[in-house]
C-alpha cells in the first residue's frame, strides 16, 4: 500500500474544490466560489475562460448523448428547441453513475413536465419509444426459442412443465399518438408535424432485440394484453385467457408463426 | 491472433475500435494491419449488441480497456459498483491491460463524464494512490495511469505533474500511459517543455503511448490547445513521438480518435505512420519488446 507524505496546511480541501468545481460547470449562471477563482492559478486566461473549457466539455458532452438517445426529438421540434430542452435536463440532472448508457432514462419523464413541451404532448411518447430501443440494445443476452425448437419445447409449456418469459430486451408501451408512424415520419426527414396526422389513432408497440438488431413493432390489444401478462407472471394460460378475454378470436397459432423468428420467447 | 505477451516492434502499433467500424472488423478475417484494439470498457456494461461484436471480436484481435469512469484522482473512492462492473468485464473479454486517467469526474452523486484537474500537491496524491490501490486491489492486477490533457493548473500545485505522475508509480507499483499529445497539450496551455518533461518522466514504467489530434482555440487572443480527438495527428505531436522513439525501446503504442470518426484506413494510415517511425529507430527486426 502507498505511503503518505507531510502534507502542507490547507483550507480548502479536495472533496470542497472539486464540488465546488462541479456545480460551477453544471450551474453556470450561478455566481462562482471566491475560494475556487482564488484557488485557480489562472496564467495566460482568465478562471472563468478556463471553466468555460470544462463546462463546454461537460454540458456539450451531455446534451450529445440526450440527443443521441432520443434521435427523433431533434427532427420532429427542431435543433434548437431540442438543444435547450437538452441543456435545461443535463444542468439539473447530471449522471448519477460513470456508465453513461444508463444515462437520460428519466428523459421522456421530464419532457412531460416541462412547461414549454406542453403543446407537444405526443413528445414524451416518442422519447419513450426511443428510451426502450436504447433499453433494448443494451439489455443482456439470452438464447431465444427458435422456429425449430420450438416443436420439442410446446407440449412442455403449454402443459406447464417448462416455464416461458420474453426475452429481456423486451417492453411494451401504449400511445394515445400513432408513436411508431411519427418516429418513422421523424426519421424519413419529415420536418413539419403539421403535415402528419396526429389524431390517426393510438398504438400499442412492443420493443426488443433481434440479433443484432433493435426491433420496434404495432401490435393489436389482444396480443399486447398476452405478452403483458406472459412477462408479469411467466403462465400461458393466464396470457392466453387475458388475450381471449380482450378479443375472442385471438389466435395463438398465428402469433407462434409471427413472433418465433422474432427471437422473442426464452424458455425460463 | 498476437500474442499480447510476445509483443514485437512490429506488433506494437493498434487502434482505438469505435462503433463505426464494428461490422467491418467483425465481419472481416483477422487482419494483419491490426495487432491490438483498445476500447472503452464502459460502452459494453450490462452487455447488448455492443457487447456481442466486442466478444466476437475478441476471437481475433487482443483487447485493452482504457476506462473513463473511475474517478481516480477523486477525493472520494471509486464507486464500487463501477468497479463490479468492470470487474465482470475483464472476466468476459479478457483484456491483457487496463488502464485510466489521473484526473476526477465524480463529486459525490454526480458523475461529470469529463477528465477534470488536479492540483499537482500531496493531498491529491494521496487520494489517487489510495484510489488506485482500491481498484488494483480489487481488480487484482497492476493498472495504468494516463497523463490528462488540463485547462486549469493551481495555486497549490506543489510539483510539476511528471512528478506527481512517478511519485503515484513508485507508491503503488501501478504503470504509466504517457499520452504524448496530452503532453502538448499541457506544454502549449501551461507553458512549459515538453521536452523537459519526456525527460524526466519515469519511461520505465511506461507500458502505452497514445497519440491523437487537438484542436487550437483563440481564447482571450491566447492559443489554448484543446484535446478533442478529433483529427489527424499534429506534426509537433508526431515530433515529439519520433524524439521518444530515438531515445526509448518501443511500447504499445495507440491511435486515438473519438470525434468525427474518419473510415477505418485512415485511422490504419495514422497508425501505419507510427509504424515508420519506429522503424527508423529500430530498424524493423523483429525484437521482442519488454511487456
Amino acid at each position: 500500500m502507498s505511503q503518505s507524505e507531510p502534507h502542507a496546511q490547507r483550507d480548502y480541501h479536495a472533496q470542497d474544490l472539486q464540488r465546488d468545481i462541479a456545480q460551477a460547470l453544471l450551474h453556470p449562471d450561478a455566481p462562482m466560489p471566491a475560494k475556487l477563482t482564488d484557488a485557480v492559478n489562472h496564467g495566460k486566461i482568465s478562471t472563468q475562460a478556463r471553466l468555460d473549457i470544462y463546462k463546454n466539455n461537460v454540458i456539450g458532452g451531455l446534451i450529445e448523448i440526450i440527443l443521441a438517445r432520443y434521435p427523433s426529438i431533434s427532427p420532429l421540434v427542431g435543433d434548437e428547441f431540442a438543444r435547450a430542452m437538452a441543456r435545461t435536463y443535463v444542468s439539473g440532472h447530471p449522471p448519477k453513475t460513470a456508465n453513461m448508457n444508463e444515462y437520460g432514462a428519466d428523459y421522456p419523464a421530464f419532457i412531460q413536465s416541462f412547461p414549454p413541451a406542453q403543446e407537444l404532448a405526443f413528445l414524451p411518447d416518442v422519447a419513450r419509444l426511443e428510451g426502450l430501443e436504447h433499453h433494448a440494445y443494451y439489455a443482456p443476452d439470452a438464447q431465444a426459442l427458435t422456429s425449430d425448437n420450438a416443436a420439442q419445447y410446446l407440449p412442455q409449456i403449454l402443459a406447464g412443465a417448462v416455464g416461458v418469459n420474453l426475452h429481456p430486451s423486451c417492453r411494451f408501451m401504449r400511445s394515445a399518438y400513432p408513436v411508431l408512424d411519427l418516429q418513422n415520419f421523424a426519421q424519413s426527414g419529415g420536418a413539419e408535424t403539421a403535415d402528419f396526422d396526429l389524431d390517426a389513432g393510438a398504438q400499442q408497440l412492443m420493443v426488443w432485440r433481434c440479433g443484432l438488431r433493435v426491433e420496434s413493432l404495432a401490435i393489436d390489444e389482444a396480443r399486447y394484453a398476452f405478452f403483458g401478462i406472459l412477462q408479469a407472471k411467466q403462465d400461458i394460460h393466464s396470457a392466453l385467457e387475458r388475450a381471449l378475454g380482450v378479443d375472442d378470436k385471438f389466435n395463438f397459432e398465428a402469433l407462434l408463426q409471427d413472433m418465433l423468428p422474432r427471437d422473442i420467447f426464452i424458455i425460463v | 491472433m498476437v500474442d499480447p505477451n510476445q509483443i514485437t516492434t512490429q506488433t506494437v502499433m493498434g487502434v482505438g475500435l469505435r462503433h463505426p467500424h464494428y461490422r467491418e472488423i467483425a465481419s472481416a478475417a483477422p487482419r494483419k494491419d491490426i495487432s491490438w484494439l483498445e476500447v472503452h470498457p464502459e460502452n459494453y456494461f450490462g452487455g447488448g449488441i455492443n457487447f456481442k461484436f466486442l466478444e466476437e471480436i475478441r476471437k481475433n484481435y487482443p483487447i485493452s480497456f482504457h476506462g473513463v469512469g473511475l474517478s481516480l484522482g477523486a477525493a472520494q473512492p471509486p464507486d464500487e459498483h463501477h468497479l463490479a462492473q468492470l470487474k465482470e468485464l475483464i472476466t468476459r473479454i479478457e483484456p491483457f491491460q487496463f488502464s485510466d486517467h489521473a484526473s476526477w469526474s465524480a463529486s459525490g452523486n454526480a458523475h461529470l463524464n469529463d477528465l477534470l484537474p488536479l492540483a499537482y500537491n500531496a493531498e491529491n496524491l494521496d487520494n489517487l494512490c489510495r484510489n488506485i490501490d482500491v481498484a488494483q486491489n480489487y481488480l487484482g492486477q497492476e493498472i495504468l495511469i494516463e497523463n490528462p490533457s488540463t485547462y486549469m493548473r493551481f495555486h497549490d500545485d506543489e510539483m510539476p505533474e511528471w512528478a506527481f505522475l512517478n511519485k503515484a508509480v513508485s507508491r503503488t507499483g501501478c504503470h504509466l500511459l504517457l499520452d504524448i499529445n496530452n503532453v502538448q497539450v499541457q506544454a502549449n496551455n501551461h507553458g512549459f517543455s515538453a521536452a523537459a518533461y519526456f525527460e524526466h518522466i519515469n519511461f520505465g514504467a511506461v507500458r502505452e503511448i497514445h497519440l491523437a489530434g487537438y484542436a487550437e482555440k483563440i481564447i482571450e487572443g491566447q492559443s489554448v490547445y484543446i484535446d478533442t480527438h478529433g483529427q489527424a495527428v499534429h506534426d509537433d505531436v508526431w515530433g515529439l513521438f519520433d524524439n521518444v522513439m530515438a531515445r526509448h525501446a518501443p511500447v504499445r503504442t495507440l491511435i486515438e480518435w473519438d470525434n468525427d470518426i474518419p473510415p477505418l484506413n485512415t485511422l490504419l494510415d495514422e497508425a501505419a505512420k507510427a509504424q515508420r517511425i519506429i522503424d527508423a529507430h529500430h530498424h524493423a527486426e523483429l525484437r521482442h519488446v519488454t511487456v
